[in-house]
């Protein structure tokens, strides 16, 4: 109820100038004062802290998964020059974003690479050595018979 | 397979042997060396005696027990792929400064080139691979074959696909974005998604 009762009080134009400050900085477009504008509206209303929260999030993962999705169409070939353009600005200008665009790459030609070394393998390749199965239960044996933490404290005086 | 003794935690030597065998090729598959694979399987080992009684209780079958495990051995595969991307520094592919977008060295060529394909041979392998690892099921792999890489339109794709409206290819492709964002490693519920195993 007493939520209520401040959503009403709160003037329209500062709930919505909260969700927009909330939606750029979910997004990543928010300079240092509309940070500060954010925080500071915040305190004025804090039941709206949370309502600010989701739109940061929902706004984070939407840019995400529309950056995730330039990504692909960019390593694909699958873009406009224009697009291109617009990608290589945003990654000079947001070094997170150039960084998420090495790790996609990298592990997309990981396992292109392994894939193709795979499919290259003869059947037998394919399959566990009885080395590789010797190894593998030994291991499996260390792992089982290793005393949980609980079991070496109890050891413990 | 000694089922009950599976239940139990206790494997014997040959269910060992066979769950190895099982899950060997997918993690030569992902991960393209003998001895990666073979440490991916020992850790899913690792995660595998860790399970609670609960979860063991639930297999229902032989087939069960070997479906679980390949998926546990598929994701410490892709962990340690995750892994080798996160150490990728910020510099290792050039970003030049000011280049036209039409000779930017990220075309589709050159990850050709890098993949070790030929000029002319498709994306498939590592779109398959894509796929695979993140688990895409239903028109998931179809929005990223056709809607993303091939470029078609939502709506061409709705009319395709007999789907109401180009709506629904956009609830779609969120839904494989945030499975690809996970299996990279770039979504914040990551490691929550991992251990979903059903």
């Amino acid at each position: 109820m007493e939520r209520g009762k401040n959503m009403n009080r709160l003037p329209t134009s500062d709930r919505n100038r909260v969700l927009v400050l909330s939606a750029a900085v979910g997004g990543g477009t928010a300079n240092p004062e509309e940070k500060a504008e954010l925080t500071a509206l915040l305190k004025e209303y804090p039941d709206l802290s949370r309502d600010s929260r989701l739109v940061v999030e929902e706004t984070k993962t939407f840019e995400d998964d529309s950056f995730m999705e330039t990504c692909l169409r960019v390593l694909f070939g699958a873009c406009s020059d224009q697009e291109l353009a617009d990608f290589a600005r945003t990654c000079r200008q947001d070094r997170t974003r150039w960084h998420q665009y090495c790790r996609v790459r990298h592990f997309l030609e990981h396992v292109g690479r392994a894939s193709a070394a795979f499919s290259k393998m003869p059947e037998s390749k394919r399959q566990p050595s009885p080395k590789t199965l010797d190894s593998i239960w030994q291991k499996f044996r260390e792992i089982r018979d290793k005393p949980s933490r609980s079991q070496r404290n109890a050891g413990r005086p | 397979m000694n089922l009950k003794a599976i239940r139990r935690c206790e494997l014997c030597r040959e269910d060992v042997d066979e769950l190895a065998r099982y899950a060997y090729k997918t993690a030569l598959q992902i991960l393209g060396n003998h001895e990666a694979a073979e440490d991916a399987i020992a850790e899913a080992f690792k995660a595998f005696v860790k399970l609670s009684p609960f979860t063991l209780q639930r297999f229902e079958d032989e087939q069960h027990v070997l479906r679980f495990f390949g998926r546990m051995v598929k994701f410490k595969a892709s962990d340690e792929i995750k892994r080798r991307s996160r150490q990728v520094p910020i510099d290792h592919y050039d970003l030049p400064e000011d280049v036209p977008g039409a000779v930017l060295p990220i075309r589709s060529r050159e990850l050709r080139a890098a993949l070790g394909l030929p000029p002319g041979a498709g994306l498939n392998d590592v779109i398959r691979a894509l796929i695979e690892g993140a688990d895409l099921e239903g028109l998931e792999p179809e929005v990223l074959q056709a809607h993303i890489v091939e470029g078609v339109s939502a709506a061409a794709f709705a009319a395709r696909q007999h789907l109401r409206d180009e709506g629904q290819v956009e609830v779609i492709k969120d839904r494989m974005l945030r499975k690809i964002r996970r299996l990279l490693g770039l979504g914040r519920n990551a490691n929550f998604w991992i251990w979903r195993f059903d």
